[in-house]
């Protein structure tokens, strides 16, 4: 009997999970009947501006033996810092296309990295499950925000060998500082507003946020169902929201305050792969291996655009804003960049240069340009 | 964080190694003859990552490094979508259109109709079902609505890599394939569902054996290349054991591959070379870059996709405050939402670099020389860029980020006598992200300095926030503390402060004394007429169309963009 009744147990489960998708999908669909993209309704306007598409690549920055798997911009525009899969993680100064300094991990597969708004130094973390913080050599202060005081907590190179080289595996470790432990994987980290916080996003499903001198824990994130794959932090300075996408589809808004989650938004059909902030922090866009990205507001909690094409077949793995939230880039699995007219929809073109996957892709600050890195081992700045 | 989940590594099902995989970083490379990860290897399975290559043959450089991506299997949703497409390649009347791939030879009446055992005479001249480059891209541009044919030859390609089509030729390999470009004279067939990278097809060390022998057996269709003997020869020694079965194997499978009719053997042959050619099998296991498998286990990306989580659903906060506000109807929320993302694309047009319609607006990256074309950072001096001044009379916060923009604004607010407002913000949002040892201290000063009846430059907040942050004061420091005066003084700034500001004479001073960066300064500095005229006489010399491809820089030639 009681083998029975696990039976239409089961059987219930089975039938209600079925029903539960059937009203999903029904949802959807009346969804797209209700507001059929007035975005790009509004974008059909006669007076919007036609953009003209010249981007073209600018740079080529080699010097990887691997994968790369993500990069930064430093603040003065036009420093980069990269990781890769050899475990290498090189700062470039990208406008002249040379090496500035080269830190060797011991552990490969470098999934994050990034750069301090000050200059001074970069965060990186990957399987290692840890998220390290290395002082850089020749700190270049830049104009960070007002109120910045000289910052205590970046420890003085030790070896001053000027500017370029590698620095030797001994000294460079025994700068580092472990700031983040995770119990699996590192996918994404970022400076909050200053050199002294940092948020990770993990495999483990949680992100968190630290504080870099103590190493410690202010809080911790915890909601998604699978992992977390990407992390951003709002544009406002005032602002308390950050955003985090992951593997099971949905994207997160979150208070770092009470670190309850604000907002979610499920509507991808497979994991997220980046996740993006319009330029004003009112409204974010999700990348995701469904080949499509979608464009979620805050304040009316729902979708708002979906950018997708039959021919893009590839899904997205990073995505950023131009500096005006007009054009959105997409770096795809099939090689190529993608890039969309925000409030019409239509894709303006695609940017071709990389002989596999294009991995990460950022906008400079000052929006000039963009860098892309990818599994061909080489970084691209387009303009 | 939490703990060891004890799911991990102990209860792994065939399918569920199977499902991670397939999203996953890394891909196994045969272990003891089997690709595939049986429910024996629970902790100790040894997965390795695909390093550089140095051992595999002698190859360029470019060749392993491309070959690698194609090892990685990709996303399941990605096959699903070209399986797709493919389907409707095939469809009888809105597919592709074949041709028949013909030679000399190719069928013999008699003995073509002794294997298929049809009594009419045969029609068939050649082989059919093959396709040409060209009308595949044609087909693709016109049925996917592809704008440009690089775009549509890119995809052709991609689907070659994929392997769910192949070119009837030898003189290819995966990673420097490239569809309609040079192959004008190539059929292209599509591969069998059987070996399609959606199905999963976990071939053995055996499988991979048979084949190299087979292929061994019959020289006439495409000789060993170098790796590939090199192959054998290690398969030989790995499989020493199994070495009889493997020929008898072989020996089975060209027999009834011989019962076949000739267009089929043909067709039979060239999807399995295909197949392997695709999926090149690594002959050299690797160490695993210095992590042991416990932490492998942990790193195969979405492995929680699958299996129940532990962590309960988030609540979202604060739906039932949504509802109360929600006096607008749903639609018209969402008309406010598109109509301000649409007015912040379209009014920001004029500083973004992407969007700029200016011809002197100069952007560093698009320079062709290196040297000295730098923009200088702007002072108070040089005055600001006009682009960057611009943009301050648009948004608060692009002013607040900007320390020039700041200077400018602090100038306007000592005449109004406000700029402790300035300071305030600052030092609360540096209180927010500073180091948690400074974060007492530092609540004190700002405290001291602009809350307290006694502060040397009080801020300017009404009683109602004064007492919140009172309160918050007494319950908890934490960096948080400030929040509500903050939010107070920043609403006021932006509707008072920063309207005036934008409307002010040292905003309009510094916009009409800002520039484009590198043009020359306004006074001019008066060169020797000879250098002058050596200058203008240098613009007449030839320099690089901007459509040409910088070979130098390692640009590709856009296919006729």
């Amino acid at each position: 009997m009681a083998g029975n009744k696990n039976a239409s147990h089961v059987d219930t489960i089975e039938s209600l999970k079925k029903e539960a998708e059937q009203l999903r999908k029904k949802l959807q669909e009346d969804r797209k009947n209700l507001n059929d993209a007035e975005l790009f309704t509004m974008g059909k306007k006669p007076e919007t501006l036609n953009l003209s598409f010249q981007v073209r690549c600018r740079r080529i920055l080699k010097g990887h033996t691997s994968k790369v798997l993500d990069m930064d911009w430093s603040l003065d525009k036009r420093r980069i810092v990269s990781s890769s899969q050899d475990g290498k993680i090189l700062v470039w100064d990208a406008f002249t296309t040379n090496k500035e300094q080269a830190i060797s991990l011991p552990t490969t597969w470098v999934n994050a990295c990034a750069y301090a708004p000050s200059g001074g130094s970069i965060a990186c973390g990957g399987l290692d499950n840890k998220c390290s913080v290395f002082p850089l050599h020749s700190a270049t202060s830049t104009s960070g925000s007002g109120g910045t005081t000289s910052s205590s907590s970046n420890k003085p190179a030790v070896t001053s060998s000027a500017g370029q080289g590698d620095s030797t595996a001994g000294t460079i470790m025994q700068q580092r500082k472990v700031v983040a432990m995770h119990t699996s994987y590192i996918s994404a980290c970022t400076f909050t507003h200053s050199d002294y916080q940092i948020l990770t996003a993990s495999g483990d499903s949680t992100c968190a946020l630290w504080d870099v001198e103590s190493s410690q824990l202010l809080q911790s994130f915890h909601g998604h169902q699978s992992d977390v794959m990407d992390a951003a932090l709002s544009p406002c300075e005032t602002g308390n929201l950050f955003i985090s996408g992951g593997c099971d589809k949905t994207a997160y808004v979150w208070d770092m305050r009470t670190a309850k989650c604000v907002q979610s938004f499920q509507t991808h059909d497979s994991d997220i792969n980046s996740v993006r902030w319009f330029p004003t922090g009112e409204a974010f866009a999700t990348g995701s291996d469904d080949a499509t990205i979608r464009m979620y507001d805050l304040r009316a909690d729902r979708e708002i655009a979906c950018f997708s094409k039959d021919s893009v077949i590839f899904g997205v793995n990073s995505i950023d804003f131009s500096v005006s939230g007009r054009m959105i880039f997409g770096a795809c699995n099939d090689y190529l960049v993608h890039a969309w007219d925000t409030i019409r929809g239509v894709k303006l073109g695609a940017l071709f240069g990389h002989e596999n996957r294009v991995s990460c892709l950022k906008m400079s600050p000052d929006g000039t340009a963009f860098c892309t890195g990818s599994w061909d081992s080489t970084l691209r700045v387009w303009a | 964080m939490t703990t060891n989940n004890p799911r991990r590594g102990s209860q792994w099902a065939r399918s569920t190694w199977k499902r991670a995989l397939e999203g996953a970083l890394i891909s196994p490379l045969f272990d003891d003859g089997t690709m595939i990860i049986s429910s024996d290897h629970n902790d100790g399975v040894l997965l390795n990552v695909q390093a550089l290559d140095q051992e595999e043959d002698n190859t360029t450089g470019k060749n392993k490094q491309a070959d690698q991506g194609l090892q990685f299997p990709p996303r399941q949703s990605v096959l699903t979508r070209l399986t797709a497409l493919i389907v409707e390649m095939q469809h009888a009347s809105t597919g592709l259109p074949t041709v028949i791939q013909s030679f000399k030879g190719i069928c013999d009446t008699s003995s073509c109709q002794a294997t298929c055992g049809m009594n009419a005479p045969c029609a068939k001249t050649g082989v059919p079902d093959a396709f040409m480059a060209s009308t595949l891209i044609q087909w693709l541009t016109t049925t996917l609505d592809i704008t440009s044919y690089g775009e549509a030859c890119h995809l052709a390609t991609m689907m070659c890599r994929m392997g769910f089509i192949f070119p009837c030729t030898t003189e290819w390999n995966a990673s420097e394939l490239s569809v309609g470009v040079q192959d004008d004279n190539v059929f292209y067939r599509y591969q069998t569902p059987y070996h399609w990278p959606s199905e999963n097809l976990a071939a053995t060390e055996n499988d991979h054996a048979c084949y190299l022998l087979s292929r061994e057996m019959n020289p006439d269709f495409a000789p060993l290349d170098e790796y590939e003997t090199k192959c054998l020869a290690h398969l030989e020694k790995m499989l020493s054991h199994q070495w009889g079965f493997s020929n008898r194997a072989t020996a089975v499978k060209e027999n009834l591959l011989q019962q076949c009719c000739i267009t089929d053997q043909y067709i039979k042959r060239w999807q399995e070379y295909a197949f392997w050619k695709i999926n090149r099998p690594q002959c050299h296991k690797r160490s695993a870059g210095g992590l042991n498998t416990e932490s492998w286990n942990s790193c195969l990306r979405g492995l929680n996709r699958n299996l129940p989580s532990e962590n309960p659903k988030p609540t979202v906060v604060s739906k039932k405050e949504k509802k109360k506000t929600l006096g607008a109807s749903p639609s018209r929320i969402l008309k406010s939402s598109c109509t301000r993302i649409y007015t912040v694309c379209t009014e920001w047009y004029i500083f973004d670099p992407f969007t700029i319609d200016d011809p002197m607006y100069y952007n560093p990256w698009k320079s062709d020389t290196v040297q000295g074309a730098w923009p200088i950072v702007p002072t108070e001096e040089s005055g600001p860029y006009i682009t960057q001044c611009k943009s301050w009379a648009r948004n608060f916060d692009i002013l607040l980020k900007d320390e020039l923009g700041l200077n400018y604004f602090t100038e306007h607010l000592k005449k109004e006598f406000s700029e402790e407002n300035l300071s305030f913000y600052l030092d609360c949002v540096y209180l927010r992200s500073a180091p948690q040892s400074e974060v007492e201290e530092l609540i004190k000063n700002i405290f001291s300095e602009f809350i307290s009846p006694n502060a040397a430059t009080p801020i300017n907040i009404d009683t109602q926030t004064m007492n919140q942050v009172k309160q918050e004061m007494k319950k908890n420091k934490t960096r948080y503390t400030f929040d509500m005066a903050l939010e107070h003084i920043y609403k006021l700034m932006k509707k008072d402060s920063y309207k005036r500001f934008v409307n002010s004479n040292i905003y309009k001073d510094a916009l009409a004394n800002s520039k484009h960066p590198c043009k020359p300064p306004k006074e001019k500095i008066r060169l020797p007429k000879l250098i002058l005229r050596i200058w203008r006489l240098s613009q007449f010399l030839p320099k690089n169309k901007p459509g040409d491809a910088d070979v130098e820089r390692g640009e590709m030639p856009t296919l006729g963009n």
